[in-house]
């Protein structure tokens, strides 16, 4: 690696992280902590005759589960034609019967995915996840190579690294593309959400209002930001980082304080663009992950790019089986959970969990899914000692009305301890940023 | 007027400079206590206990020092105010820009990390204030924005400036009334009060 990424450099680049706030914020013991996320300086590097590859396969995925969404909330063609059972959409938490019908501004629904991957130790990428929530961590990337520059300018002299910094521009061109007609906006629930120096930093970044639920209000058919003046100003598209439940307490969670209330309205009259679109959980279910692949080959009608871990669904009669008979070498998780939370590997368990964890999965086959437990690269981290640690890959997506752009970069997690394959923020892990370089230039 | 304030914006901004200049003329005052401690008074610290309003429930004037520049416990406390400063900040970055808010952060991590027992310490706390009301001054492209931040600014250095008896309050005084009159808040004279100016930031400004 290049002389100038070593530990003084990296002193400093922790010096302005704290400077710029780059933090998250975690809940334990029912308080509220802001940390630092830990950054490490030694990028994962992609080359780009390999990104070209991923690039193809991510804007491939994430086509067909937008196309899975305007199906799922119409005429649920995939569930006639018996590749998905219809029970998988129902069940899911994330399905809102209620959207049927409801399309977003242009057929956008996965306007900014993060697809996670690992990398085998064999070199292959697998898919182990789709986010098209509420994705977060682009931003710190962002930062991360912003100050990465200043600290380590040789480096960028030295390499063809691909730009990532407009990350904020290809956020504010899809939200260009979506507004029915207003500003833009990002609505925040609030200071102590764990992302909110993310929030902050699109809104500066993009160019969009950011906003809490308060200074929203839905008056007639639109959606207004509300100026201290007393003016209404029209809004034409949300970024929003809170959760459908909490959206709407008129059509969701009635207790929400979060929402603003009657915001579906005006999204089902097409007022307002929702980024993203308001029930995309039923997508990014663990369960219909599964089924991603059927997807691209039932809705583009092309052979999957990008492979999924080898994945079993207990719901199914020959995968309950192989299940519970290699439950010590498989990892099992919870469909309903989310955040590096649910997820239990078969091998660390007490016969006593272990019996509690078989007898959940044959009540409830349709809560877990089990995979091959990946033996994913380790990636070289700064360290007094020369040490490396299990890294994953988020990649970002985004999805315009006209324009479809995988961001050239991502967000590399990785674990701090040595005991885990759990890389979440919320777990203790750290991040990298990512360089697409190209060697040939 | 930016068309894209609300009134929780105001009102964050408008305490953010409050808090700003809270923890600079506070600061200077320390500085002079702690000066006069040393060789002419070790209870001077119960002057300026009084002149700002708290209880004097120190042992001695090191246990005030330290307990006065960083028990974050201590709602008063000068880490708090900036602390208080910087909650201000956070909830305004889109509106401050990241060039601006890094001074704000720097001045609270250079404060967490100051030994008390070494007062010319605090001056880099200082340096970073300055700093940022530069980097205001510099970067940020909506007047108002500035100008809403700057009257909280005049606004401390009023109530500070009374209890001090500093001479800069009259200044202040004449800039806060300019700058009323340029946003046009429209207070009789013998209403504008700092209570009645604090009133027109609370999250009623403006209904109608």
């Amino acid at each position: 690696m290049h002389r100038e990424i070593n530990g003084k450099n990296h002193e400093i680049i922790k010096t302005y992280l704290d400077r710029y706030g780059v933090k998250f914020g975690i809940y334990k013991d029912n308080t509220f902590d802001e940390r630092i996320f830990p950054f490490d300086m030694i990028p994962r590097v992609i080359e780009e005759e390999e990104y070209k590859i991923l690039e193809k396969g991510l804007i491939q995925r994430v086509k067909a589960l937008n196309a899975f969404l305007n199906d799922i909330y119409s005429t649920q063609q995939i569930v006639k034609d018996g590749i998905i059972p219809e029970e998988f959409i129902t069940s899911s938490s994330g399905y809102f019967p209620q959207l049927c019908g409801v399309k977003p501004v242009k057929g956008i629904y996965a306007h900014i995915s993060g697809i996670d991957l690992v990398q085998g130790k064999d070199s292959k990428w697998y898919v182990l996840e789709d986010n098209i929530r509420v994705p977060s961590g682009a931003s710190y990337s962002v930062v991360a190579r912003n100050i990465t520059r200043m600290a380590a300018p040789e480096i960028f002299k030295d390499i063809p690294i691909r730009e990532n910094r407009h990350y904020p521009q290809m956020l504010k061109e899809m939200m260009d593309s979506v507004n029915t007609g207003g500003i833009n906006v990002i609505l925040t629930p609030g200071r102590s959400n764990a992302a909110f120096f993310e929030h902050a930093f699109l809104a500066e970044k993009s160019g969009a209002k950011l906003v809490f639920p308060s200074e929203l209000e839905v008056d007639g058919e639109g959606v207004y930001f509300r100026h201290f003046s007393g003016e209404k100003i029209r809004v034409g598209a949300i970024y929003r980082r809170i959760s459908d439940e909490f959206l709407d307490p008129l059509a969701f969670n009635p207790h929400s304080l979060l929402g603003v209330p009657n915001l579906m309205s005006a999204y089902h009259k097409g007022e307002v663009a929702i980024v993203n679109a308001v029930g995309n959980g039923v997508a990014d279910d663990k369960g219909i992950y599964y089924f991603v692949p059927k997807m691209v080959e039932y809705y583009l009608g092309e052979e999957p790019i990008l492979e999924n871990a080898p994945t079993y669904l207990p719901y199914f009669e020959k995968d309950m089986q192989y299940t519970l008979e290699n439950i010590d070498k498989l990892v099992i998780k919870d469909v309903a959970e989310a955040g590096g939370y649910g997820v239990l590997f078969g091998r660390d368990l007490s016969l006593e969990k272990r019996e509690a964890l078989i007898e959940s999965i044959k009540k409830e086959p349709r809560r877990f899914i089990s995979q091959e437990i990946i033996d994913f690269k380790e990636l070289e981290i700064i360290s007094d000692t020369k040490t490396s640690r299990k890294a994953d890959f988020r990649a970002y997506v985004v999805m315009g009305a006209e324009e479809i752009h995988v961001w050239p970069s991502g967000l590399t997690r990785y674990t701090t301890r040595t005991d885990t394959f759990i890389v979440n923020s919320s777990q203790g892990g750290g991040f990298k940023d990512t360089w697409i370089i190209d060697s040939q230039k | 007027m930016d068309n894209r304030l609300s009134k929780i914006n105001l009102e964050n901004l408008y305490w953010l400079g409050r808090y700003v200049e809270r923890v600079i003329i506070t600061l200077d005052q320390i500085v002079d206590t702690f000066d006069e401690m040393l060789d002419k008074n070790p209870m001077a610290y119960q002057v300026f206990c009084e002149k700002i309003g708290i209880t004097d429930t120190f042992k001695d004037g090191d246990h005030f020092l330290s307990e006065y520049i960083l028990n974050e416990a201590l709602p008063y406390s000068m880490i708090s105010n900036i602390n208080m400063a910087y909650q201000n900040a956070m909830v305004s970055r889109d509106i401050l820009k990241i060039r601006c808010f890094g001074y704000l952060r720097n001045a609270l991590s250079v404060l967490k990390k100051c030994d008390v027992t070494k007062i010319y310490t605090l001056k880099e706390v200082k340096d970073s204030l300055f700093a940022f009301w530069g980097s205001l001054q510099e970067y940020l492209e909506s007047q108002s924005v500035y100008s809403i931040i700057l009257m909280g600014k005049y606004v401390e250095k009023i109530d500070l400036g009374l209890r001090f008896q500093r001479g800069d309050m009259y200044r202040s005084w004449a800039r806060l009334e300019w700058m009323m009159s340029h946003f046009e808040i429209s207070l009789k004279y013998e209403e504008i009060t700092l209570q009645g100016i604090n009133s027109l930031f609370d999250r009623s400004f403006g209904e109608s």
